[in-house]
């Protein structure tokens, strides 16, 4: 039988060293190379963490808000604070409601208070310190339509009143709106914002005056109009803020620009917001 | 839980667009143009929600979105005066420090330091006892402050035409000399 | 005689009056079924609250003038009767 052979049949009986019968008569590093079965994999440890949780239900709406301990091991749970919520409701308690979608930061739907301060979720990576509670509460003075779920409607009225689209006072153009690199560069830190309303619902303004102001997200997203070079009504987008209440209620607080888990800047948009009103004379 | 089932019937898209309705602050005589117009069709329903914010505009040409009326010397125009305030009020603290007591730093010191003051606690009413939600307190302190704005703006006037003057006062009271 | 009636009473008197000038607008043969579930509603939801709880008092006046901007919606032709 020729060396072959006996490899061949070697491939269909063992599948430890499978090379072995050809190779070993050669003392290379080969040898030391190939692979061997690994020893078992060690255990971890259970790392338990402590979740608190805002629950209430408006199934029975005189039953007071209240916080719910629950327990994960971080060692058989992803990094982020949504993988953890979304362990809870798997394994413990399916009656957990919040929003979620994508998990990459990038659909806005988790966002919620994490520790105290407006994130999304599955940006929000869990502390590994066992010793210390992780608080999770709704975004701050909304209502809640259940547990960690806010009640966004008034947020997307407003959204809808600044009319976050392109208006033209000329004949569409046949092909595209031509734009120049510098312009769009105008655009860069405005366009991707994913409308989460962590900023919004941070600002201490819009809290006290949630239905007058409109909120840095909106107002971000109106500057966003505003300077894009194709759209045409920029005065006239200035001119439907012009009360005490649209745009002057911000105060520079900067809470905003603290808490966007998108990194981007509301507060400075605001400011241009300001500049360019008080230019337009 | 008991629960009801609403039913609808086909939803009846108008066949077309109504520009008038859609362009509620653009300019009159402009058309409004879209990239999508199909996008904003407007059913019945659609045009009587049509509520933004707090209240509904009455007339989109004085209204803002928030139901206020619409008005640049409550906008932008405050804006650029308390700004300007700030402003001046730079060189004027520094002024004194530089030249000593003089009569026209007194009087824009005594004129800029109440308005400047009037115009700060003025936004903490706006902000926290706003009219349409404390309609009465908000009348009193805004009240008060006017009232506390205009005493104070004498009193300035009195104090520097008749008196040592704004600067010269504050110089006795931190060294404590006569 | 005048009844004198707190500031919540009224709202929610308000609500149950915009309701019923809504149902006017909808087609002669569901009113009745829409008047029907409008008061056993409003009459198992102040029975479940106190008169004292004005947190979830407000809540359930949320949700009712929620409803009521849906109900206002030209395609609501109908409501059934609940499920058992």
């Amino acid at each position: 039988m020729s060396l072959a052979t006996i490899g061949r049949r070697s491939l269909l009986h063992s599948q430890k060293n499978v090379l072995a019968p050809l190779v070993a008569p050669f003392h290379t590093t080969t040898m030391a190379q190939l692979a061997t079965p690994a020893p078992d994999p060690v255990q971890k440890q259970p790392l338990i963490k402590t979740f608190n949780i805002y629950r209430w239900s408006p199934d029975k709406p005189a039953e007071k808000p209240r916080l719910e301990k629950y327990q994960i091991d971080l060692n058989q749970c992803g990094p982020m604070v949504l993988d953890a919520l979304i362990k809870i409701k798997n394994e413990i308690d399916p009656t957990l409601t919040f929003r979620r979608s994508c998990r990459e930061g990038i659909c806005g739907s988790c966002s919620m208070n994490i520790n105290g301060g407006n994130t999304l979720a599955c940006l929000s990576r869990i502390d590994r310190n066992p010793s210390s509670d992780v608080k999770i509460y709704p975004l701050p003075h909304t209502y809640v339509v259940k547990d960690l779920v806010p009640d966004l409607t008034q947020i997307y009225k407003q959204y809808k009143s600044i009319e976050p689209y392109m208006k033209q006072k000329t004949a569409a153009p046949e092909r595209e709106n031509i734009q120049s690199i510098a312009d769009r560069k105008k655009l860069d830190g405005l366009y991707e914002c994913i409308l989460c309303f962590c900023c919004s619902t941070s600002c201490p303004s819009y809290w006290w005056n949630s239905d007058k102001y409109l909120g840095p997200a909106v107002l971000m997203q109106a500057y966003r109009w505003m300077i894009d070079s194709r759209d045409h009504f920029g005065v006239e987008r200035r001119e439907a803020l012009q009360d005490p209440f649209s745009v002057y209620r911000c105060h520079t607080i900067m809470n905003c620009a603290r808490t966007c888990p998108k990194g981007l800047n509301p507060g400075l948009a605001i400011a241009e917001i300001k500049k360019q009103m008080a230019l337009d004379g | 839980m008991l629960t009801s089932r609403v039913i609808c019937s086909a939803a009846r898209v108008s066949s077309v667009v109504r520009p008038s309705a859609l362009t509620i602050r653009a300019n009159p005589v402009a058309t409004f143009r879209s990239a999508r117009p199909d996008l904003f069709q407007n059913t019945q329903a659609d045009k009587r929600d049509a509520v933004v914010g707090a209240a509904a505009p009455e007339n989109p040409g004085t209204t803002t979105q928030s139901g206020e009326h619409k008005s640049k010397l409550h906008g932008s125009y405050h804006w650029d005066f308390e700004r300007a305030l700030s402003i001046a009020l730079v060189p004027l603290m520094t002024a004194p420090f530089i030249i000593g007591s003089h009569p026209y730093v007194d009087l824009g010191l005594g004129v800029v330091i109440p308005l400047h003051t009037h115009i700060g606690f003025d936004a903490v009413i706006e902000d926290y006892l706003p009219v349409r939600r404390n309609p009465i307190i908000h009348r009193v302190m805004k009240y008060s402050l006017y009232t506390a704005t205009g005493l104070c703006l004498y009193g300035c006037y009195q104090f520097n035409t008749n008196d040592i003057g704004i600067t010269e006062f504050v110089k006795r009271l931190w060294t404590g000399k006569q | 005689m005048t009844i004198r009636r707190t500031g919540l009473q009224r709202d929610v008197l308000d609500l149950y009056r915009s309701l019923l000038r809504v149902v006017r607008t909808k087609p002669e043969s569901s009113r009745d079924h829409f008047y029907k579930y409008i008061r056993s509603q409003f009459r198992q939801d102040a029975s479940s609250v106190s008169q004292r709880d004005i947190s979830t008092i407000e809540f359930m006046l949320r949700k009712g003038r929620r409803q009521l901007e849906v109900l206002k919606s030209d395609s609501v032709v109908d409501i059934s009767p609940p499920s058992y």
